[in-house]
């Protein structure tokens, strides 16, 4: 038996249920620092001109990190295998755009930490997709299915209760919370159709880090017609561009996080499905809450009743998430997620045998990487890091008061999560 | 297949060098990669065009939220 059959037989069905569970805790811690830069949204640029920024720095980090990991040959030949997924990747790229930009128009009318919650309703929106499209929940059980079910209703009670302290504490102008709102879960909306394209991907055998190289085009294409268009067409996107230099590199390090994030948040659906994986993603809201009130003082000067129900429906949505994230699919439920895949193998020819293997943490892809890197590699990462210096060097500090201990603790927690999930995922899996 | 553009030069090699794109976007991107049966598999999934009705709705949001 070949060394890494031997290893891909001692991944059990459990210990991969736990390295989705790490996956999606990492997700959150990533995800939730990410949104930080958006805060500038305060300082009067456009919605627009801040995604696009973001997504400029996300583009670049989802070139360079699958890169870095598995090499441009083994993602040229993951995409060629699932030639049909090119348009799903694109697709949801798209998705992410449009539900990033209305997430800006959110933070502006609610604030960070309100906002964070509403939009993390997409897990809802997953967990449907997933039970209607993809037989996840499917024979569950009774006690799964309450498990799921209840952390559900938990976060929509828990969503129910921000709202109402939203209104409580903004105090702008008439209609704002109400758009904030609607901004809010429209992009909930969005981001929990696009993991349909997320959980297709995985049932047809292709690598997290392949599908993101390729998910990219569709987003930045997006941000950018939707910046041209929103935002004064393309000569007032470059004179917006060109008044944002000295903010640039925060939102462009804020798209570097987003990608982290949701590279664990990709490898959390492909071991959990969606329905598990992205409510314990959506833990990014605690860290947004942490982010926006003790770094950026956003409660700050709010009353004790509004402190306690945005507290109590964090609390509430954390909760549901824990529950939904316990429920581990037994072997009942699974057998409708190997029909789920059985159809994608129908519908485009893929060989069920490999793609088991492959949702197993397997990948018969492996020997593709152990060729030596060609020099291209080198230029990318070059060119990465030589865009990122000259951002920084043009960065100057944004006027935002914000507390630089609990900054520091913050991004220490956050990097002590991405170190742990990236060694799991190396053991057992050597990120594939 | 397209044979002998009319754009294609000839160099004293004998070598045909092409430099029209949609040759090689048909050549290349069309047949190898998006062949027409898996464009019938994607366009017929009824599960693409979730995502689709669901993306446009967000579309018009926007234009709609972006209203002052």
């Amino acid at each position: 038996m070949r060394p890494e059959a031997k290893r891909a037989g001692r991944v059990t069905t459990s210990s991969l249920h736990g390295l989705g569970v790490a996956c999606g805790l990492a997700a959150g811690a990533w995800l939730g620092a990410a949104e930080a830069p958006t805060k500038l949204v305060t300082l009067g640029f456009s919605p627009f001109l801040i995604s696009l920024g973001t997504v400029a720095g996300v583009f670049v980090a989802r070139w360079t990190v699958p890169m870095a990991l598995k090499g441009t040959r083994y993602v040229v030949r993951d995409i060629r295998e699932g030639p049909h997924l090119i348009v799903w990747a694109i697709l949801a790229g798209v998705l992410w755009a449009v539900a990033n930009t209305l997430t800006v128009f959110a933070i502006r009318g609610v604030g960070l930490s309100i906002a964070f919650p509403l939009w993390n309703t997409n897990s809802l929106v997953g967990l449907f997709w997933g039970w209607l499209l993809f037989g996840e929940l499917r024979n569950a059980g009774a006690r799964q299915l309450m498990k799921v079910l209840g952390g559900a209703f938990a976060i929509v009670a828990g969503a129910c209760l921000l709202a109402y302290a939203t209104s409580r504490q903004v105090g702008g102008p008439a209609g704002a919370a109400t758009s904030g709102i609607a901004a809010a879960l429209g992009a909930g909306l969005l981001w929990g159709t696009m993991y349909i394209p997320y959980r297709k991907a995985y049932l047809s055998g292709m690598n997290p880090l392949s599908f993101v190289t390729v998910f990219t085009f569709g987003e930045l294409g997006a941000v950018s017609v939707l910046a041209i268009v929103f935002d004064g067409g393309f000569h007032g996107v470059l004179a917006d561009l060109q008044r944002a230099r000295p903010a640039l590199f925060w939102l462009f390090l804020g798209g570097f996080c987003w990608v982290l994030g949701d590279l664990f948040q990709q490898y959390a659906a492909k071991y959990v499905g969606i329905g598990r994986g992205i409510p314990l993603s959506n833990t990014n809201q605690l860290w947004g809450l942490a982010w926006g009130a003790l770094v950026f003082g956003e409660t700050r000067g709010s009353t004790t009743a509004v402190l306690i129900l945005i507290l109590a429906g964090s609390l509430l949505m954390v909760g549901g998430a824990a529950a939904i994230s316990l429920a581990e699919a037994q072997e009942s439920e699974q057998a409708a997620w190997k029909r789920a895949m059985e159809r994608e193998c129908h519908r485009y020819g893929l060989d069920p045998d490999r793609l088991a293997a492959r949702l197993r943490g397997e990948d018969d892809r492996a020997e593709t990487s152990g060729l030596g890197r060609p020099w291209w590699e080198l230029l990318i990462t070059a060119v990465a890091l030589g865009l990122l210096a000259w951002l920084a060097l043009l960065a100057r500090p944004q006027p935002i008061p914000v507390n630089l201990a609990w900054m520091a603790a913050l991004t220490a927690a956050t990097l002590g999560a991405l170190l742990l999930g990236g060694f799991l995922l190396w053991k057992r899996t050597r990120f594939s | 297949m397209r044979t002998s553009p009319a754009n294609a030069q000839i160099r004293p090699s004998g070598f045909a060098f092409r430099y029209d794109a949609s040759y090689y976007l048909q050549k290349y991107a069309m047949k190898k990669l998006f062949k027409p049966s898996l464009a019938k598999a994607i366009f017929t999934d009824e599960q693409f065009w979730v995502p689709v009705v669901i993306l446009t709705l967000g579309l018009i949001f926007l234009v709609f939220v972006d209203k002052p």
